[in-house]
């Protein structure tokens, strides 16, 4: 339970965080709020050689309407997006996510870049962002870019950032009419991870067909990932209950299911199809409200 | 009125006995102030750790313990298992090193070199037939004629397989101590045990030493249950490691240690087929069952339990496996034994189309003794009241629309709780103070209170105003806590002193009340005149008499004592209330309801508290408690408490509980109270989740995919 000894730096600006990564490469790791990187530490399942600590980049942390999108800093704590008034009303899938998130301990300290970054297979985000089609905002010394939340993870704790790159920022877009969205997640009984974490956005058209789908699923695999053949079984479809239940049916579809002492492939495949159509239930019921307020 | 001078104080005259006290170590303990065996150090101290064996089964070839040895701050390493010993389980005891630190001490370990022969091993026994050459020679008995009994073309046979699978402890102090020579000869152990005055022989013969110079001292303890009763090996280790260093060693297990090591509850699974009338009278029981307790062989549950039915062909066959050394798990047999009769009951029960607590009602005559049975009639009803049974109970299957379905289970148990033999000192000084001493500890059930009530009370006392000393094998001797034994121990033997300190305190006071002694009282504070208030002194006033001789009174709990001051043999009815996802297979406590007796309650709040500790401790080896051990490498996979969990307060649900009191159950005296209500929680939860979906899960625990198995889903 006592992590390898490592070198502690405290960049001042972006430009020094990312060089410090520069020079480091394999042996440097960023710290934000540290509640998935610490544990591997003490666990010895990470063992870098320079923590970088971001905390004291506080330009980082915000959130902000800019026209059709709402921007959320890396560095914002998931209390913060818990709380937040403006996402309550502009996208309430953050606060709910966030809601499920750990413990208020954790929910204090741990960030949405951090987990995001950090990509545990069963963290909460990464089916959010997902399913919102949010872009992850990413800065090094090769300047700014942008990258789809479908093509930031890559595998197991791996992302499509480089080495030097700070992930800065999430861009999401603002839900239009008649759209709803939900989160369903099972919690580990220990640890509060997802056993199974799923995000489901469900725009309709006005005849109650579903126009638009888009399902994140985490705790499944090895990596959190878009349900491709859940959207498309329900592209076009009337989103009744029959339909959802067909769609839910391919929410493990392609993946390697992951297995522990809680949960075989099997019954975790299990679970996934019924949080699919659990959160598929909440979303629709959401976006035929939003249709009619 | 009291026939014998150490008798209860009667309802009407009790002031403290039977009330709701706060234990009085409550504020050291949630204050961080209670000193448990973990938290001693010593000046110079070092610290033990123990290198284990990482096969279920092997044979130690060779043992280099000199890198370790060389290693500078490590001043003591010691071989525990030599070249050619058999090691019968994971997590078997290798080496010991004892070094400056803990850090240093663990590295060290890591520095011996083993070589291990691995053998055959089995760790898993559920499957019977796949445990060749490891079973015993089956233990078979039969009561009435079965065979005949069970051909009867009347009766309604209910047949089934149920079972529980060893689980551990899990105490949250683990097992340890803190081993310090006080002279060549002689040693003191802060230990954290369950048997402070019965445990220095064990250290002293493989040390070399007399008993006598063995101090062994437990004052706080993180509990037992069972699993602390005798000196471990590492304890022994401990010792010696100490010697080698000349300096204190503190060894603690670790939390994976803790698991490995220190205590398997035996598990058991069996067939069971039980037959009945139609009206549900019990007729025919019939159960082939088997288990394992590690390499040590095992004994069958008592079956059928609680209910003596007429008719009984019982096989049972213990194995020896490699799962881990078996000890005493609060009520040894006895949540095995429920789970294998009250659920077959309970299915026995919709099978004939009855509602079960019917049933158990119905058959309460079965009981062992005409107590037990008015008290389980008694316990039944009342159960059902506190649940309004009758109302919310529905036949098996929740018929309701949605996916969460609701049920209600029952079950009984029993229990013995005799007290163990116990002696203590009263004191009472010149000055007023008392204070008694006895070589008991406190295993959180709050002993403490209950020896502080009984003076207190006897003495006409404020609980502030005596002193208790326990956890010292110093003071007079009190057997080990097992068996719910305590109570009635400490109670009877400090009852019995105080009684007899305050007599000796009346003999010399009385004459100056003119007056006998017999015609003295001890309350509110005084010494009094029966009677007559006026005349009386304070207690200040009163303990002035003695000049400068101090009252030292004895008092002893043995069989056969003066007095009836205790009893044993209680009931006990408990009621789970549970909602089932039978979606996704989770089973939800909604509320646990347990009625229970233990004649005469000395604290109501303690009493209570043991009911809602034991409720808890049952919801998770109900849900969640399982030694899993890897077929193929015989390894432990749960070794942690993230996938050995225990409930959390969140899990629990609703907890209800009554104890039944007054007349028919003061009268016994007191019983103990640790274990009884530890032993029903697996059945009713069990009997509620087959209420609730309509199928019976088998085995505990009742993991989310063996309902959905249950349920055909995967």
């Amino acid at each position: 339970m006592i992590p390898q000894s490592f070198e502690y730096h405290v960049p001042r600006t972006l430009e020094e965080a990312s060089r410090l990564a520069a020079q480091f490469g394999a042996d440097g790791k960023f710290l934000a709020g540290g509640h998935s990187l610490i544990p591997m530490m003490k666990l010895r399942l990470a063992a870098p050689k320079h923590l970088i600590d971001l905390t004291c980049l506080r330009d980082l942390a915000y959130i902000r309407e800019e026209g059709e999108h709402v921007r959320i800093g890396a560095l914002t704590t998931h209390f913060r997006i818990e709380s937040s008034a403006l996402l309550k009303e502009k996208c309430p899938l953050l606060p709910e996510t966030a809601r499920e998130i750990g413990d208020v301990q954790v929910r204090n300290r741990g960030t949405i870049g951090g987990n995001l970054a950090h990509s545990d297979p069963a963290a909460d985000w990464p089916a959010a962002v997902l399913a919102l089609e949010a872009e992850l905002r990413a800065v090094s010394p090769r300047g700014e870019r942008g990258m789809a939340a479908k093509d930031f993870f890559v595998d197991l704790m791996t992302t499509a950032l480089a080495s030097d790159e700070v992930l800065v920022e999430i861009k999401v877009p603002q839900l239009g009419h008649g759209t709803g969205a939900a989160y369903a997640k099972l919690h580990h009984p220990a640890s509060g991870y997802a056993m199974v974490g799923v995000a489901a956005v469900i725009a309709l058209r006005d005849n109650g067909a579903v126009e638009r789908a888009a399902v994140g699923i985490t705790g499944v695999g090895p990596k959190a990932y878009r349900a491709f053949a859940v959207e498309t079984a329900l592209h076009g479809k009337p989103a009744t209950q029959a339909h959802l239940n067909a769609a839910a049916a391919h929410a493990a579809e392609g993946v390697d299911v992951n297995a522990d002492l809680y949960a075989s492939a099997e019954y975790r495949s299990h679970l996934a199809r019924v949080y699919t159509r659990r959160a598929l239930e909440a979303a629709v019921k959401r976006a035929r409200a939003a249709a009619t307020a | 009125m009291p026939t014998c001078k150490y008798d209860w104080p009667p309802a009407n005259e009790r002031r403290l006995i039977g009330k709701r006290i706060s234990r009085i170590d409550g504020p050291a303990k949630s204050g961080g102030r209670a000193k448990y065996t973990y938290d001693i150090n010593r000046p110079g101290m070092l610290w033990g750790k123990v290198l284990r064996c990482p096969y279920a089964h092997a044979k130690v070839k060779s043992i280099d313990i000199s890198a370790a040895n060389a290693m500078p701050g490590v001043k003591a390493v010691r071989i525990m298992a030599d070249v050619g010993k058999e090691l019968l389980w994971e997590g078997a005891e290798v080496a010991a090193v004892a070094a400056v630190s803990e850090e240093l001490a663990e590295e060290a370990v890591g520095k011996i070199k083993v070589e291990y022969e691995p053998l055959p091993f089995l760790v898993k026994e559920e499957d019977l037939s796949k445990a060749e050459g490891y079973t015993r020679p089956p233990n078979i008995r039969k009561v009435g004629d079965p065979h005949k009994a069970f051909q009867d073309p009347e009766l309604v046979v209910s047949e089934g397989y149920y079972g529980a699978p060893v689980i551990t402890h899990c105490c949250l102090e683990s097992h340890g101590n803190v081993a310090e020579w006080t002279g060549p000869q002689s040693l003191r152990v802060w230990a954290s045990t369950q048997g402070v005055s019965v445990i220095a022989g064990e250290f002293a013969e493989p040390l070399g030493i007399s008993a006598n110079n063995v101090n062994i001292i437990c004052n706080y303890i993180g509990g037992g249950f069972g699993s602390k009763f005798q000196v471990d090996p590492w304890a022994i280790e401990a010792a010696r490691l100490a010697k080698d260093a000349k300096a204190p060693v503190k060894l603690m297990l670790e939390r994976d240690e803790e698991l490995l090591v220190a205590g398997c509850r035996p598990s058991a699974f069996g067939k069971v087929r039980v037959a009945a009338q139609k009206d549900g009278t019990l007729v025919a029981w019939k159960s082939e069952v088997w288990g394992t307790a590690g390499p040590g062989g095992t004994t069958s549950p008592p079956l059928p339990y609680v209910l003596r039915i007429p008719h009984q062909d019982l096989k049972y066959t213990a194995v020896n496996t490699n799962i881990g050394p078996a000890r005493a798990w609060r009520a040894p047999n006895h949540p095995q034994a429920c789970v294998l009769t009250m659920c077959a009951l309970d299915d026995l029960a919709a099978k004939l189309g009855m509602d079960p607590l019917d049933l158990l009602m119905k058959n309460a005559d079965l009981a062992p003794n005409e107590v037990l049975a008015r008290t389980y009639r008694e316990e039944l009803q009342k159960a059902a009241e506190l649940t309004d049974w009758k109302k919310n109970w529905h036949p098996r299957g929740d018929k309701s629309p949605g996916p969460i379905k609701r049920g209600m289970g029952i079950s009984m148990h029993t229990w013995g709780g005799n007290p163990h033999n116990s002696r203590c000192t009263v004191t009472i000084q010149p000055d007023g103070s008392v204070e008694v001493k006895l070589g008991s500890q406190d295993l959180g059930t709050g002993t403490r209170t209950v020896i502080n009530i009984v003076v207190a009370e006897t003495l006409g006392l404020p609980l502030e105003a005596v002193k208790v000393s326990i956890g010292d094998n110093r003071y007079p001797p009190d057997g080990a806590s097992g068996g719910s034994t305590t109570v009635g121990g400490v109670s009877g033997s400090t009852r019995r002193g105080a009684v007899n300190a305050r007599d000796a305190l009346f003999a010399v006071v009385a004459p100056s009340l003119g007056v006998q002694p017999d015609q003295l009282e001890a309350v509110d504070g005084q010494v009094r005149v029966k009677g007559d208030p006026s005349k009386a002194l304070s207690w200040k006033q009163a303990c002035a008499k003695l000049g400068v001789r101090p009252i030292e009174a004895q008092g002893e709990q043995r069989q056969g004592a003066e007095c009836k001051l205790n009893d044993g043999g209680v009931g006990g009815v408990q009621v789970a209330d549970v909602s089932v996802d039978t979606e996704t297979g989770i089973v939800r406590i909604n509320r646990l309801t347990a009625v229970q007796d233990c004649g005469l309650i000395i604290d109501l709040k303690t009493a209570e508290s043991q009911c809602y500790g034991a409720m808890i401790m049952g919801i998770c080896y109900a849900l969640y408690e399982e030694k899993i051990v890897d077929r193929l490498t015989g390894r432990m996979l749960n070794p942690n408490m993230e996938f050995y969990k225990l409930a959390g307060i969140a899990d629990v649900g609703d907890l209800q509980v009554h104890l039944m009191t007054g007349p028919g159950y003061d009268e016994r005296g007191v019983i103990g109270l640790g274990e009884p209500p530890v032993i029903s929680p697996g059945a009713a939860i069990s009997n509620a989740v087959a209420n609730a979906i309509g199928v019976r899960v088998p085995t505990l625990p009742l993991t989310p995919d063996k309902v959905l198995a249950a349920l055909g889903k995967v």
